[in-house]
């Protein structure tokens, strides 16, 4: 540990392996955290506040009505092997991920660009149709498919960084999948730190690249980013000097750190919500006087205070806190068993008399199957119901979702820019993750309205009538919204908290070795 | 002797095949794909991902792909570390995973040979006690409990080694010592029945009637026809230990093979999959060929000719 502090060198945990290094490829977060250490996109994470916007390869951007925006890119950009970084490179680089060919995951992030998606679907063959255009070597026009005041934070995901034409195509053509261009010794980036080694479930390590724009302001010499998927080993790594930086803290040790080590124990909320689906397409899921009785039925204050204990706050609505300056979360729901004994009498079943058996749908994890028995004892005490629980794998789970073949099914999602929008616009009718079997036409329009509105206050108004409708209809019942925990040792500067989990790795400094605090106070 | 040895290897290239066909039958029969996530895609990304990896063909022209690919050598590609053939991520991970199998699979011989001729020549004493409850011991025990018990002794406690990782030249110890004591446990088992069922036969009181010092019947006698049921344990133990163990890397964040084979099969990486399976299937079917040799070496009442 002293040696890596006196080297520079910062030790961070990154949670499950990463399965891919192009950013037309990656999908997850620990891919995120890895990626933008190699690539810049046109905005990046500010040093003070990950999640506020400062320049990357743009130096400044404007737009007038939110839809057209043009972006001037800094003349001294490069690529690490030292080629000038164009914005051809982004029309090549948005070109390659939209392409049906390359059939990449996470494509439907640059859908606010205007004909992205038809281009994506295959609709649309010509490029030039799609909304990104090219004035010069320094300027990008890009048009969006409505007014988007938020549209610089998304620029901050990897989806929208530019990849190398002729890194990419040394090693195959531009729609190919599977080829080494994104391994050690193959991969050219822009980023401040460029890819040393990749050894699967090992380490990944990055070294400072020394032709990034602001290297002279890049503080660290490099990166290693270890795989850990299992809190306690984490821990271990963590007490035995060999991490900086956890992923995770073992649930069942929150509480203890939290009043014993408050040097090394850090929590921040994150943009991420747990909830439960409710599949309406079978009775008595159908009617919504039951889906507000199951909601209203649960005390979600004990749940996060007594079970989880992992600092999470109790949900009142969807969206999470830290969406948006200007759309504070809803208090829509909460804990009433009179209201929810009366919505369920209301529907038919008084005192849960007539209610069949019905089934809460897991995936198998430990701390899913906890939560599940807080609700299958809740609705049983509040409502008189009968509930069973099954935990499925994974991939199975997720089939299941899709295919509806639930009652009610446990979720979770993780917000992928600042805005309230990326909650609320899954559960239009026939998105991909709506899995409710739900839609509303007026719910719908209500979206349809809030895209079209470029004034904030506006829009920000016509999407908490689209929340409040959501929550009177109840499709999903909210549970709780995610804190992020992490142990950090005090030698480690300017690391910054961020919702989405954005790192401004230029601005981060080690300092000297200091011992961690003895163990027991 | 080699028209045996060639049997064998038909054989053994035919319970590959077998491996490699069902491995691929059962994930293919599983619900779920390997690009389900946990967002949605668009049909048409998905259609175009399922022609571009042949999942749209019918079965049987899949699983002969597969083998092609498999049997001419020319590995896939992995489907969720992309860009990574399987052949690469075997590399990687072999070394770790052969040295703390081969490290585990001495200490389970060294350590569980002695201590089992041990109780079964004190058998019934305090020694065949004591050592037989901690060979029960170590067989209940699982890894999951002794793996973080050692990490948190030797590691956090004492610090002698790293608690984890796979760093340091030392770091093969803790985990060795944890899949070793498991496994000698077995061993010492097995040769404890082995031998004290041995000492028992009429050839062993032939030769203690001979005058034969005690020493020598049980070196040169006893134990090699002892060994017999050991040996058959111990093909599978090294292929086991070799490839890698799960919930040992976990604890100790070894890049192995372990956690390949259970990533693989839960992100349904079929390729990848298949061929930890046929990996698996190749060291198995080498260990019993080398524990059918031994066997022969040590007892001459079998004959490898005969078979």
């Amino acid at each position: 540990m002293a040696q890596a502090d006196e080297a520079g060198i910062l030790l961070i945990g990154n949670g499950t392996d990463i399965e891919s290094l192009d950013p037309h490829m990656a999908t997850g977060q620990p891919e995120h955290h890895v990626i933008t250490t190699l690539f810049e996109g046109l905005v990046a994470p500010a040093a003070d506040d990950p999640d506020a916007d400062a320049p990357g390869v743009a130096t400044h951007w404007q737009s007038a009505d939110f839809i057209t925006w043009t972006f001037h890119l800094r003349e001294d950009a490069l690529w690490s092997d030292g080629t000038p970084l164009t914005s051809a490179d982004f029309l090549y680089s948005w070109q390659r991920i939209l392409s049906p060919a390359l059939a990449s995951d996470y494509a439907p992030m640059l859908y606010l660009m205007k004909n992205a998606q038809a281009y994506n679907e295959g609709r649309l063959t010509d490029f030039a149709e799609v909304g990104a255009i090219a004035p010069d070597a320094h300027t990008l026009v890009i048009t969006l498919e409505g007014p988007a005041p938020f549209f610089p934070s998304l620029l901050k995901h990897y989806t929208w960084f530019p990849v190398p034409r002729h890194g990419v195509e040394k090693f195959g053509t531009m729609t190919q999948r599977d080829t080494a261009w994104a391994r050690p010794g193959n991969l050219i980036g822009n980023g401040p730190f460029l890819l040393q080694d990749w050894r699967i479930n090992h380490f990944i390590s990055v070294t400072r690249n020394p032709r990034y724009w602001d290297a002279a302001n890049v503080g660290l010499n490099g990166i290693r980013f270890f795989p850990i998927d299992n809190a306690e080993s984490e821990e271990r790594l963590f007490l035995d000097n060999q991490l900086h930086v956890t992923n995770s803290v073992p649930l069942a040790k929150i509480a203890v750190y939290r009043r014993e080590r408050p040097t090394y124990f850090h929590q921040s909320p994150e943009l991420s919500v747990e909830f439960y689906r409710c599949n309406t397409t079978r009775p008595p899921l159908n009617d919504e006087r039951v889906r507000n009785a199951l909601a209203l039925a649960l005390d979600r204050r004990a749940l996060v205070e007594d079970v989880i204990r992992s600092g999470s706050l109790p949900a009142t609505s969807l969206t999470p806190p830290g969406s948006s300056p200007d759309y504070p979360p809803l208090q829509l729901i909460s804990y009433d068993p009179e209201k929810a004994r009366q919505f369920l009498a209301q529907a038919g079943f008084p005192g849960g008399r007539g209610f069949r058996k019905i089934e809460i749908l897991t995936n198998s994890s430990e701390s899913a199957r906890t939560i599940a028995e807080f609700f299958q004892e809740s609705w049983k005490r509040e409502l008189g119901l009968e509930i069973s629980i099954l935990q499925q794998e994974w991939q199975v789970y997720l089939d299941s979702t899709r295919k509806l073949t639930y009652d009610i099914a446990r979720a979770g999602w993780v917000g992928d820019y600042t805005d309230p929008y990326t909650f609320l616009g899954i559960w239009r009718k026939g998105d991909g993750n709506n899995n409710t079997g739900w839609n509303s036409p007026a719910y719908d329009a209500l979206l349809d309205a809030s895209t079209q509105e470029a004034e904030t206050s506006r829009r920000m108004a016509t999407l908490r009538q689209a929340e409040t409708l959501l929550m009177q209809q109840m499709p999903i019942i909210p549970v709780y919204w995610k804190t992020n925990s992490e142990l950090i040792r005090p030698e480690v500067e300017n690391w910054k908290p961020s919702v989405i989990s954005h790192r401004c790795y230029k601005a981060l400094r080690l300092g000297p070795y200091q011992p961690l605090p003895p163990r027991r106070p | 002797m080699i028209r045996f040895l060639f049997q064998r290897l038909f054989q053994g290239l035919i319970v590959i095949v077998c491996v490699i066909s069902i491995t691929f039958l059962i994930i293919r029969a599983a619900p779920g794909g390997p690009f389900a996530k946990d967002r949605a895609m668009p049909a048409y990304v998905q259609e175009n991902l399922e022609r571009l990896y042949g999942l749209d063909q019918p079965l049987p022209v899949q699983l002969w792909r597969n083998l092609k690919s498999f049997l001419t050598l020319d590995l896939p590609v992995s489907y969720r570390l992309k860009g990574w053939n399987v052949k690469d991520i075997i590399a990687q991970a072999m070394p770790v995973s052969f040295t703390v199998g081969a490290a585990a699979f001495l200490i389970a011989i060294g350590l569980g040979v002695p201590a089992g001729a041990w109780a079964a020549l004190r058998a019934g004493q305090i020694e065949d006690r004591v050592v037989m409850t901690l060979a029960t011991l170590g067989i209940c025990v699982p890894s999951l409990v002794l793996g973080p018990l050692v990490a948190l002794v030797f590691g956090l406690k004492l610090h002698w080694f790293n608690a984890a990782g796979w760093y340091a030249s030392s770091d093969w110890v803790l985990p060795a010592a944890t899949l070793g004591f498991i496994s000698a446990s077995a061993v010492a088992r097995l040769t404890r029945g082995g031998l004290r069922e041995t000492l028992s036969q009429d050839y062993i009181r032939t030769a203690r009637a001979k005058g034969l010092p005690e020493k020598l019947i049980i070196i040169r006698h006893a134990l090699r026809l002892a060994c017999l049921p050991l040996l058959n344990y111990l093909g599978p133990l090294a292929a086991g230990l070799l490839s890698g163990s799960f919930v040992t890397e976990t604890i100790f964040q070894l890049p192995g093979l372990g956690r390949h084979f259970i990533s693989s099969a839960l992100h349904k990486d079929f390729t990848l999959a298949m061929a930890l399976a046929a990996f698996f299937a190749v060291l198995i079917v080498v260990f019993n060929l080398l524990v059918d040799i031994l066997q022969a070496w040590l007892n001459p009442r079998i004959r490898l000719s005969e078979k």
